[in-house]
């Protein structure tokens, strides 16, 4: 400072008073767009609703949205495998699983850029991915040719079969270069991958306004708002007592068309169907996700279930609330689903309950039917099935 | 981390903000940021005693005695620039962008710039010799652009204009503090001179800045994403300046070398994106001068004098402003690409002495220079244009000790239209410009 001051009193005092009165300099330029600007951050947005405890193995492209802090519009895709599953106890109300953050373009092989060991998934799907501190050069910086230095860790919610979302809530998840930028904010959404290894594309942001609830034989309330559907058992929705034959045990894992036909043509409802069958030395069960076809990857699911499979390959699922565009239009409805494994590709059965909006429409007689989607069935949204779709037992 | 800077010392703000943020901005001779018009029309590498310590060293043991000369030049400058952006931006279409970053930026401002020098010259046994100890700005630049009141509020960095992008509010300066030596040998008309400058640089610079670098105004939720970058620093460096000069009756010629020398500016830089809470590192930018090589030719035909000059200034050298972080390895944090083109300048002056004892001279000058700054690189922050030069000026003294030099040169700029722009954000669009020179340099002769 006595330097400068030096410098600027030999250097013509007359010169600087008469020219500098009422300028602004460049510091008050930045500090005036400071004051004035609105800079609000936006509201860190916790997703309403619960996950779902599944088996996620497999590899997900995550899509980090940093401008939740506030930074603008400013993406960080990751991949994550996740593998070495397993269920902390026989009640299957929590799990572990490990995996690894590599870069999308990298081989599922690749290096890691972190990776994470038996991670607690939780009963409503909830697990902590710390990714901790990792340096992204700047030829695969968020930032176009800039390293960046980061350490977060992702509060990851699974959604279904297929998705996952959520957000970083912390206060240690930041960028330390090239400048401090605290992360808490950041939301992100995950699609997984095709069977084939494809890329899933328009993987969203953020998580939707809603997520599926949990399962009964969780055993869990989640306390879900009025009109989230409620997938469990209730006091007098059974499903029609129908005895349905030739049914089996079958690996039924994939992605299904899933149409219901309520009987004398009343309505007629499509979803998509994604299923997890799992099958030990006792038992065997299914973890599904009922969508509309006509929605995006990502968006809520508007059932999600997890079920028993007898011997005979049969199962139960009951969805209350549920809420569907239909024949009717928009219907709501408490629907119980009595199912039968054919094969592989074919499951079907029986539902009863009732509609009870926009108009009471019983549900006695109703039937569906679920074929396999081929691999190279167009991504939602679309609005017709296969052409092999069934909405009945054959 | 997050607090205001501490503010410059008042007298260096306004020395700073004197010399360059009033209008100096990129401004002439070759190149767009030297400052070095000492003299005026008469400053050159003919020029003797004080004004030697800039122009030549080689002559400050011409003419025995002692000197002191102060030299104020008075620059106005008038500049616009009107910025476009293309369909394929793809902000093009994002609600403000046109209204907040599109249209005509201006500037017009007003700056002196302070030359002071003193030295002595003894004449020995057929060789003079003499030395010189001042002070001035040798390169600087400002860009102090007209807000935008009609920018709509729900933008508000629409305020600070179309230009915004490459430069709000910029002020640099570098002040050469120098020692010279001259040493003539009578007999055969030659001069040899040496000149040694301590270079002082500071820099203050804001921009408009997003962290993905482009000029969306909100993000895909509707929050603030436009923000700002605000660096200050300084360094210091030596530079040294070597000439020589041949007189005669009718004839003088000179030539002087000004070495460049690299400023590597270290200071604070801060930063506030989008709504994030504004954040503070330490970062640095390396700044090269150029080498610059200079001529003049005078030749005298009774009471008419004609002067030819040349400027040839290695602007090459610098390729970007680049601003870093500072840590190992510095992490690039703002790219400004400069590529920089050497220039090459050219003037002429024609005179004759008038008045009782032929006491002073009246001339007129036309000169050509060319512009440093490419099209792909030119923004509103250094912006320089090929330029025609004008002057009438006078010179001559009054009584014994006082010479004097007046002169007003005006500087007429082509414009640039850049369709080509490298920046991040573009900075297409048109650039004018035109600058006003008036000086007068008083010279005590002891």
């Amino acid at each position: 400072m006595r330097r400068r001051l030096l410098r600027t009193l030999a250097l013509f005092v007359s010169f600087g008073a008469l020219s500098a009165c009422g300028s602004e300099t460049p510091q008050d330029t930045y500090w005036d767009f400071i004051d004035r600007a609105d800079r609000s951050p936006p509201p860190v947005e916790e997703p309403e609703g619960a996950g779902v405890l599944l088996d996620p193995t497999g590899r997900y492209l995550f899509n980090i949205d940093l401008g939740g802090t506030g930074l603008g519009d400013v993406l960080l895709p990751l991949t994550v495998t996740f593998e070495d599953f397993a269920y902390t106890d026989a009640t299957e109300t929590e799990a572990t699983v490990s995996g690894a953050f590599r870069f999308p373009e990298d081989a599922p092989d690749a290096a890691p850029l972190a990776s994470f060991e038996d991670v607690t998934i939780d009963r409503f799907g909830r697990m902590a991915l710390d990714v901790g501190f990792v340096r992204l050069e700047p030829e695969r910086s968020p930032i176009e040719d800039t390293a960046v230095e980061t350490q977060f860790v992702l509060q990851t919610t699974i959604i279904d079969l297929t998705s996952m979302c959520g957000l970083v809530n912390d206060d240690e998840s930041n960028v330390s270069q090239p400048i401090p930028i605290p992360l808490r904010g950041v939301t992100f959404g995950a699609l997984r991958y095709g069977d084939q290894g494809q890329q899933p594309v328009d993987v969203p942001t953020r998580c939707p306004a809603e997520i599926g609830t949990p399962t009964t034989d969780a055993g869990m309330d989640v306390g879900s708002d009025a009109g989230m559907p409620d997938a469990g058992g209730g006091d007098t929705l059974e499903p029609p007592d129908v005895e349905l034959e030739g049914g089996q045990r079958a690996n039924i894992t994939g992605t299904y068309w899933m149409s219901v036909g309520v009987a004398g043509g009343a309505l007629a409802l499509d979803f998509l169907a994604d299923v997890q069958y799992y099958e030990g030395d006792a038992f065997a069960s299914i973890d599904g996700t009922l969508r509309l076809p006509d929605r995006e990857r990502g968006e809520a699911a508007v059932a999600t279930f997890s079920e028993p499979v007898d011997e005979n390959g049969e199962f139960t699922v009951i969805v209350r609330n549920l809420r569907a565009q239909s024949s009717l239009g928009e219907v709501a409805a408490d629907v119980a689903l009595r199912g039968i494994i054919l094969d592989e590709d074919t499951w079907c059965g029986v539902a009863g309950g009732e509609v009870f909006d926009p108009i009471p429409v019983f549900l006695d007689g109703t039937t569906f039917g679920a074929v396999r989607l081929p691999d190279d069935f167009p991504a939602p949204p679309i609005e017709t099935g296969p052409e092999n779709a069934i909405n009945a037992c054959p | 981390m997050t607090g205001r800077p501490p503010r410059l010392a008042p007298l260096a703000v306004a020395l700073l903000v004197g010399a360059t943020l009033l209008g100096l901005g990129a401004t002439a001779h070759a190149s767009g940021i030297t400052l070095g018009r000492y003299g005026g029309m008469f400053g050159h590498p003919n020029a003797d005693r004080g004004l030697a310590l800039y122009w030549n060293p080689a002559r400050l043991g011409l003419h025995p005695g002692r000197f002191v000369t102060i030299d104020s030049t008075l620059v106005r400058r008038d500049a616009s620039y009107d910025r476009v952006i293309f369909p394929d931006n793809p902000y093009y279409d994002q609600p403000g962008v046109l209204e907040t970053n599109v249209g005509l930026a201006t500037t017009s401002t007003m700056a002196v710039l302070p030359y002071g020098a003193g030295g002595a010259a003894w004449e020995l046994d057929e060789v003079n010799i003499g030395f010189a100890l001042g002070a001035y700005p040798m390169y600087g630049g400002s860009a102090g652009w007209d807000k935008n009141p009609q920018a709509p509020d729900a933008y508000p960095g629409g305020l600070d204009g179309p230009q915004r992008w490459s430069g709000i509010n910029s002020t640099f300066l570098i002040l050469h503090y120098t020692g010279a030596f001259g040493i003539t040998l009578t007999e055969w008309g030659l001069s040899f001179g040496f000149g040694i400058s301590y270079a002082d640089g500071t820099i203050a610079t804001t921009r408009a800045r997003n962290v993905n670098r482009s000029e969306s105004l909100l993000d895909e939720r509707g929050f603030i994403q436009e923000g700002r970058v605000y660096f200050e620093g300084d360094d210091h460096a030596l530079s040294m300046h070597y000439g020589v000069s041949y007189d005669s009756d009718t004839v003088t010629a000179s030539a002087v070398y000004r070495s460049g020398y690299n400023l590597d500016i270290r200071g604070d830089l801060y930063q506030a994106y989008g709504s994030q809470p504004p954040v503070q590192v330490r970062a640095f930018l390396d700044f090269p001068t150029p080498h610059v090589f200079q001529t003049a030719f005078t030749l005298r035909f009774g009471n008419v004098e004609m002067t030819g000059m040349t400027d040839y200034s290695a602007w090459s050298r610098m390729e970007a402003n680049n601003i870093f972080v500072e840590k190992d390895p510095p992490d690039l944090l703002l790219e400004i690409p400069r590529n920089l083109r050497d220039t090459f300048s050219l003037r002429g002056m024609m005179g004759g002495n008038v008045g009782r004892h032929h006491r002073w001279h009246i001339a007129g000058m036309l000169g050509y220079d060319m512009s440093a700054v490419p099209e792909e690189t030119i923004d509103a922050a250094l912006s320089d244009a090929a330029k025609i030069q004008v002057g009438i000026g006078a010179r001559g003294t009054i009584g014994e000790h006082l010479g004097l030099l007046t002169s007003y040169q005006y500087d007429i700029w082509s414009p640039v239209e850049a369709d080509n722009s490298i920046h991040e954000p573009t900075a297409n669009g048109i650039y004018r410009d035109s600058r006003h020179w008036v000086n007068l340099s008083l010279e005590g002769r002891f």
